[in-house]
């Protein structure tokens, strides 16, 4: 019953979470590792990611546990972001970020996906200064460079739009 | 977002579009290095002023990151097609796509003038070279094929696609002419070609590139190719205006005749620089009538009657210009213009003395008769500075002609230390190099490599600088000097104040030794006095400690301004 059966993972302050293994396989970091050493019966240690993320991390596998098109999907980087993904990430700018880099580190492509589509979502069709109030960035070109940059690449914006 | 590494904002910029990527990239300098990469100017702008072009926008399919390069391959090549791309000039694509997609976005971007294609090249692309003969725009070419796969092309075929090509470099082994056009064919059309860089297999191009004026072959044999093949290098007597010549690895004794033969009728040649494995090709690429003029010719005899007499002219004047060049003699001389040689890597293979000896004859062959000379590197590891320095007494033969060298660099193996161990010796070695080099007055940047390097003022460092009070030059002052030399006790200022530095343009020296050397205070300031307008300084490699010790000196002496590598 090999399906069925279950992991445990440690977050980085030592909360424990018991998962099925058809969940921990949509990480391909944890299927690899499960594949490559089997499953020990321990608990396998995730010191990037914390308990709160990992909970959102296990919503979204989970949500998506019986999606056939969970890895393919996401070929077409254009296609609309569904209802439930769209809820999903209704999160603050912190969560967001750290939900990036736990996708990144667990390898789930589908979620990293989702995760920066979402934050460039945040960046389309603002001007740079609007872009740097949305993130909070300090603007750190000097003047020279400010416009060298809008020279360089402000004629390419226009033509590739 | 600051907390994003770089790499992840990469990932994210994937997903915005051309507007939004480019106010991206002004937003602050961090998420500016991170995106750029997807909007990458490639080739340099000077290149292009130079051909009169400006760069409207470089487009580029290019990425190393290790996150899902696919994905980003495929975004490129969206935004091209959704994209205006009459304007783009120039086009780089270092990832692998699809044929298809390649000839979709050739023609879109019809207006190109310089393409270039790194992919792995396996079987027959005729459809690929079609569709960039379609570019009538297009100047410059560089494809750099990754696989092995060679399939010969007739000549005849490619024509239309390099015909009106200013620059054509093709790197790995793809592009083989087939046998068929090794031989000369009548009234071959003439191409733009101005600067080629192939492979040995492709050479027959060379027949329609009369109007070519730099031009490298890289040659390797055995691959896939059996030596029986009839081949040689005689299509490269069409390209007699030729400025620039490059050979890589060169070795068939067969062909090689082709290349003797040929070199000395280049009347053009400024630059000639070869990397070779076997002694062999440089014993015969010296022949009489290829790079040096005939060894037995009166006018060599002449040449040396000339010598002595400006040698005794130069006595009350200094060494202040260079020897000029001999109207008799340079009209006979092969390769005439010779501006800049370079060698590297003659091995002389059996180290017998009559080897060695006749390699260095050749060199003092070549430094003798190459008044115009300004550039000289040469690798070796068979032989020792002595084999190309003359030795006391034979400064006459073996003197330089090229005395306006700006660029000198120089790569030996390490002296035999047992051969060193008196002062002495050492003198005798070094001394000869050293005012060799201090007649080099117009050198701008010296390098050498792989002595045991000797530095201290006892070993005839001095002859770099000459004496302000004392009317001859320092070599003049004729024999006996050594032992003169010898006695003196070594001074411990930097220089003396009765010397005078004489390479005063050398601004880049980098001087490197087999072992690990220390350098003393009053050494270092020797060094600086001698050459007073130094800006980089390279010494490698230092003992420990002695070069954090360099750098308190340099700045005791306020010389932040000198760039000192270690």
């Amino acid at each position: 019953m090999s399906a069925h059966s279950q992991i445990l993972l440690t977050s980085s302050e030592g909360t424990e979470f018991i998962i099925d293994r058809d969940i921990a396989d949509k990480s391909m970091l944890l299927k690899c590792m499960l594949e490559d050493i089997g499953e020990i019966g321990q608990a396998v240690p995730l010191p990037n990611v914390s308990g709160p993320i990992l909970t959102k991390v296990i919503e979204y596998c989970t949500h998506h546990r019986d999606d056939p098109n969970f890895l393919s999907a996401n070929d077409d980087v254009a296609a609309e972001i569904d209802e439930w993904d769209l809820e999903y990430c209704k999160v603050d700018q912190g969560t967001l970020y750290e939900l990036i880099l736990a996708a990144n580190y667990l390898d789930i492509k589908p979620l990293m996906d989702l995760t920066c589509k979402t934050v460039a979502n945040m960046i389309k069709a603002k001007s740079p200064e609007e872009i740097r109030k949305t993130f909070n960035i300090t603007n750190d070109f000097t003047p020279e460079e400010e416009d060298q940059v809008r020279r360089e690449n402000g004629k390419g914006s226009r033509r590739l739009s | 977002m600051d907390s994003l590494p770089a790499e992840l904002i990469e990932a994210i910029g994937q997903y915005l579009d051309g507007p939004s990527l480019c106010s991206s990239l002004r937003v602050c300098r961090f998420w500016f290095n991170a995106l750029s990469p997807l909007i990458w100017s490639y080739i340099s702008k000077t290149q292009w002023h130079r051909t009169g072009f400006p760069i409207r926008q470089v487009f580029d399919a290019y990425d190393d990151s290790p996150l899902r390069p696919k994905l980003l391959q495929v975004r490129h090549l969206e935004w091209a097609a959704n994209s205006d791309l009459k304007d783009v000039s120039a086009i780089t694509i270092r990832k692998e796509i699809a044929r298809s997609r390649l000839v979709q976005l050739l023609r879109m971007a019809a207006n190109i003038r310089s393409l270039e294609l790194q992919m792995s090249i396996t079987a027959d692309e005729l459809g690929l070279l079609q569709s960039i003969a379609e570019l009538r725009h297009l100047r410059r070419l560089r494809i750099e094929a990754t696989g092995l796969d060679m399939f010969a092309i007739r000549l005849q075929d490619m024509s239309n696609t390099f015909s009106n090509l200013e620059t054509l470099e093709s790197t790995g082994h793809w592009l083989y002419i087939d046998l068929s056009s090794w031989e000369r064919p009548q009234d071959a059309p003439q191409w733009r070609m101005e600067r080629l860089s192939v492979g040995y297999y492709a050479l027959p191009i060379l027949w329609h590139c009369e109007n070519l004026r730099e031009l490298e072959i890289r040659i390797f044999e055995s691959f896939g190719f059996q030596r029986s093949e009839k081949r040689s290098l005689r299509p490269l007597q069409t390209c007699r205006n030729l400025e620039v010549l490059k050979i890589h690895r060169y070795s068939r004794q067969d062909t090689l005749l082709d290349l003797v033969e040929t070199i000395g009728t280049l009347r053009q040649l400024r630059s000639l620089s070869f990397s070779i494995l076997a002694f062999s090709f440089f014993d015969l690429l010296c022949r009489p009538g290829s790079i040096v003029p005939a060894e037995n010719d009166h006018r060599c005899k002449k040449r040396q009657q000339t010598e002595n007499k400006l040698e005794q002219v130069e006595e009350g004047s200094g060494y202040s210009s260079a020897r000029p060049p001999d109207d008799d003699d340079s009209a006979d001389l092969p390769l005439p213009l010779l501006e800049d040689l370079t060698i590297i890597s003659v091995d002389v293979g059996d180290n017998t003395f009559s080897a060695i000896d006749r390699l260095a004859a050749q060199f003092f062959n070549i430094l003798r008769t190459r008044p115009l000379l300004k550039g000289f590197q040469i690798q070796g590891f068979s032989f020792s500075p002595s084999d190309i320095f003359a030795q006391p007494g034979q400064e006459l033969e073996h003197g330089w002609a090229c005395l306006g060298l700006e660029t000198l660099k120089l790569q030996f193996k390490s002296l035999d230390p047992r051969k060193m161990n008196s002062r002495e010796k050492r003198y005798r070695i070094w001394q000869p190099i050293y005012r060799q080099l201090g007649q080099l007055t117009k050198l701008k940047s010296l390098m050498i490599q792989c002595w045991s390097l000797e530095k201290s003022t006892d070993v005839g460092i001095l002859e770099l600088a000459q004496p302000i009070s004392s009317v001859g030059p320092v070599s003049g002052e004729g024999h006996g000097r050594s032992s003169r030399a010898l006695n003196k006790p070594s001074t411990d200022h930097a220089l003396p104040s009765k010397l005078k530095a004489r390479l005063t343009e050398l601004n880049s020296l980098y001087l490197s030794d087999s072992k690990g050397m220390t350098w003393s205070r009053t050494e270092l300031e020797i060094l600086l006095a001698l050459f007073p307008k130094l800006k980089d300084l390279n010494l490698r490699p230092l003992n420990p400690g002695n070069g954090k010790e360099i750098q308190k000196w340099l700045k005791e002496w306020k010389r932040t301004d000198l760039k000192f590598v270690y």
